[in-house]
């Protein structure tokens, strides 16, 4: 890969089908993670976030020398990842549900409920940041997810998988794939063992998406070529991404 | 007539019919002739094209309605736009008094709706009055909440505009309260299209909203079949699209809308699974099985068509509901007495006798009772199969009719397994006396409603919706509101279009001056899948 002044940076994988297809089948036999309990899990993001937090010049300083962002900027990217992994440390046990008030004599239970596996595609601005903003809400209530990352500075993400190597985050909930990431979508949204696509990048590629999405109607939530501003927390952070990260199952029981 | 002395002995049920004279009469007032609902009135236009509804008792025509074409949708579109800056500028109070004034007049109707819909569809007016008018209101008085709340509880919501909406004939009006509660309650205006073989329902409703002096434009109804439903789906001044209808047809609009910036939300087929243990209270289960399978002659997508018995019970609880089919009342839906009316139209009752046909050349058991259904109308006698093989078409197709396949299990895993063994996954049933086992089950189940000793229960303030390919949507409750939301700040954002940023990598510059030895970031170029970080397949790297 290069740099922003386009010298030799190093160099990224390029996936194809069969990564991807291998990716989801390791995204599925990490399914021990959508049973983990929540505070585990928010542990584990917190062990992420102080892993990368040791880390964390070295990061700022890839970012900048990658992408060309100032060093005042690739700070705040790096410092911003951390607070966001932590952020929904915090969420883990605190996202849980609703007991409905029916019309009947009824306990009618609305459980937040993972996917499963959930395919994540990354923008090219920003990689550590965007990587995290995506995949930390979704694995947070119990995905496991297969990450395309920024398709033009894919490293600081492979960079982020070593810090996840040593976070005990369980294999295969979060599996990354480099490449083209407007090819590398289409095939993601076009597997049936998918069950949830989240897609942030051009206005075309959303369309590509919603319509692969078609085999298994997979829930597909596209930006439509629209740019959130990634440091702005009401627009990259919250209560929408964890909606948009489980389906609700309601039990009912019967009561009293 | 039987002397009284008779009936005691025989027990059997003497007619008792609803009156349907005000609902006749309603039509007649018509002179049997509809329009669409546009801007607040029934609008007329040149060169209208009919199609006929059709009473599934005897095949005769009830009413001519116009298939609505591109120039009444797109009326009905700009009635709708015109109306939303001031119908989302109102306070949550006023929408709320709106609703509620709705929802007391539908009330106040119910009668007529209850026999209307009976005319219309078929189902039996035990159904339509006792059970779903009660539901319809109920929808309407939750979402006038919701209304009055929106601001407080969707902090920074708005909602999304003109809303397309198209709705099956298995619960006429009740489909339509639950689209139009909550997409009016969040403060969008509507464009609504009937399912063809039942629209007078909507019709009447239609009526209502002017009795109840709604704002012009922000409720429209078209009329048409698929046609209609194609202008609604591709029209540009839509925003969001909300279909309750089949897969294919899911499928199809998921395709047509992609790429155009419309919302969606699909609620498809299912083919619902019922599980007995042999621990269950079989009384009341097979009771369950009745009220949930045959009622609207079996065409509720949640019907729990596939019953999974476990072993020890399979013979005992069939022998219970061959009696219990055998008491089934087919006939007349307009008698109180009836549990079953006709099938809507003659193409479903064509379809549903195909697919029992080709079950039969499969090797299923079959069972029906020794009576048969009346001969004029589109009646259909229940049918039971048994030793279903999991991956016969009769256990994968959503049949909608009044058709149940029964097939065994040994244990807890292979009921889920046999469960979750189709592409859907709507609602689930299931029933022990066993809390454990109950609760082991549930979260297994790949089912957006899970019943725990009960069946087809609904209410407003609980989403119901599928998972898998019976869709993606909440109806009902605090997420279905979502679907009708948008985050305010959302219109206001740049386009990663117009940016420079490049999505794809670029080629490296071969007269550029490479970073120093220090600089360089990574060292192999790696994938990360599962524990390994795995060579890319194709081998090739980007440089």
């Amino acid at each position: 890969m290069s740099d922003s002044e386009g010298r030799f940076a190093s160099e990224a994988a390029m996936g194809n089908r069969k990564d991807i297809r291998n990716a989801v089948e390791a995204a599925h036999k990490a399914e021990d993670w959508s049973r983990t309990p929540a505070h585990e899990r928010g542990r584990t993001l917190c062990r992420i976030a102080e892993n990368l937090s040791i880390r964390a010049g070295e990061f700022s300083n890839r970012l900048h020398v990658l992408t060309g962002v100032g060093e005042w900027e690739s700070k705040r990217e790096v410092d911003k990842a951390i607070e966001r992994l932590c952020y929904y440390a915090a969420w883990t046990d605190k996202y849980d549900g609703h007991v409905h008030q029916t019309a009947y004599r009824n306990v009618a239970l609305a459980m937040p409920e993972p996917w499963g596996v959930m395919g994540l595609i990354c923008p090219s601005e920003h990689p550590l940041l965007w990587l995290v903003t995506l995949s930390a809400p979704a694995i947070a209530v119990g995905n496991r997810v297969v990450a395309i990352p920024s398709a033009r500075f894919p490293t600081p993400a492979t960079d982020f998988c070593q810090v996840l190597g040593i976070s005990s985050l369980p294999p295969g909930v979060i599996n990354l794939i480099t490449g083209h990431s407007d090819d590398l979508a289409k095939v993601l949204a076009h597997h049936d063992d998918v069950a949830a696509i989240w897609y942030v990048g051009s206005s075309k590629g959303s369309a590509a998406v919603e319509r692969e999405s078609r085999g298994n109607l997979k829930a597909s939530w596209v930006n439509r070529g629209k740019r959130r501003n990634l440091f702005d927390d009401h627009q990259v952070q919250g209560w929408e991404y964890l909606r948009h990260a489980v389906q609700i199952k309601n039990i009912w029981l019967p009561y009293g | 007539m039987s002397s009284v002395g008779e009936i005691f002995e025989t027990m059997e049920y003497g007619p008792s019919p609803e009156a349907a004279e005000v609902a006749v009469e309603w039509l007649e007032e018509h002179r049997r002739e509809f329009y669409p609902f546009i801007d607040g009135e029934f609008a007329r236009f040149i060169d209208e094209c009919y199609f006929e509804s059709i009473d599934p008792r005897d095949g005769r025509t009830l009413a001519r309605i116009v298939r609505c074409g591109e120039i009444e949708v797109d009326a009905a579109v700009e009635a709708a736009k015109l109306a939303f800056p001031r119908w989302s500028a109102l306070t949550g109070y006023e929408r709320a008094r709106y609703l509620r004034t709705l929802a007391c007049q539908i009330q106040k109707h119910a009668r007529l709706f209850a026999l209307l819909e009976t005319l219309d569809s078929g189902k039996a007016i035990r159904e339509s009055y006792d059970l779903e008018m009660a539901l319809v209101v109920r929808h309407f008085y939750y979402h006038a909440g919701w209304a009055h709340l929106r601001n407080e509880t969707f902090i920074g919501y708005e909602p999304i505009g003109v809303c397309g909406q198209i709705i099956p004939g298995n619960f006429p009006l009740l489909m339509l309260a639950w689209k139009l509660a909550p997409a009016l309650a969040a403060g969008n205006t509507v464009v609504i299209k009937p399912s063809a073989s039942t629209s007078l329902a909507a019709l009447l409703f239609a009526e209502v909203l002017q009795q109840s002096q709604f704002p012009p434009g922000v409720v429209n109804i078209v009329t048409g079949d698929s046609s209609t439903g194609e202008l609604i789906v591709r029209h540009r001044d839509i925003q969001k699209i909300a279909f309750t209808g089949s897969t294919e047809v899911g499928r199809q609009i998921r395709v047509e809308t992609a790429g155009s910036g419309k919302h969606l939300s699909l609620s498809l087929a299912g083919k619902s699974p019922f599980i007995v243990f042999d621990d269950a209270d079989l009384d009341s289960a097979v009771e369950g099985i009745v009220n949930a399978v045959w009622s609207s002659q079996g065409e509720a997508c949640r019907a729990g068509n596939r019953l999974l018995l476990q072993e020890s019970i399979y013979e005992k609880v069939l022998a219970n509901l061959r009696r219990l089919m055998e008491a089934l009342r087919v006939g007349d839906p307009l008698d109180r007495g009836i549990d079953m009316g006709p099938i809507a139209t003659a193409e479903q009752l064509q379809q549903i006798q195909r697919l029992v046909e080709q079950a039969k050349a499969d090797g299923a058991t079959f069972w029906q009772p020794s009576w048969v259904p009346p001969r004029e109308g589109f009646f259909c006698a229940p049918v039971l199969f048994g030793d279903v093989e999991a991956s016969s078409a009769l256990a994968q197709i959503d049949i909608a009719g009044p058709v149940l396949m029964a097939s065994s299990f040994r244990d807890a895993s292979e009921a889920v397994e046999l469960a979750n063994n189709t592409n859907y996954g709507l609602t689930a049933s299931i029933w022990t006396e066993n809390m454990s086992t109950a609760l082991e089950v549930a979260p297994k189940l790949k089912a957006g409603t899970v019943w725990i000793n009960s069946a087809s229960l609904f209410d407003a303030a609980s989403g119901f919706g599928g998972y898998r390919e019976s869709g993606f949507a909440r109806e009902g409750g605090n997420e279905g509101m979502y679907e009708y939301l948008i985050p305010g700040w959302e219109r206001c954002l740049s386009s990663y279009d117009k940016h420079e940023f490049d999505l794809h990598p670029r080629p490296v510059g071969s007269s550029a001056r490479n970073l120093k030895a220090e600089e360089l970031i990574n060292r192999a170029a790696t994938h990360y899948i599962g524990e390994n970080r795995s060579r890319p397949i194709a081998g090739t790297a980007l440089r």
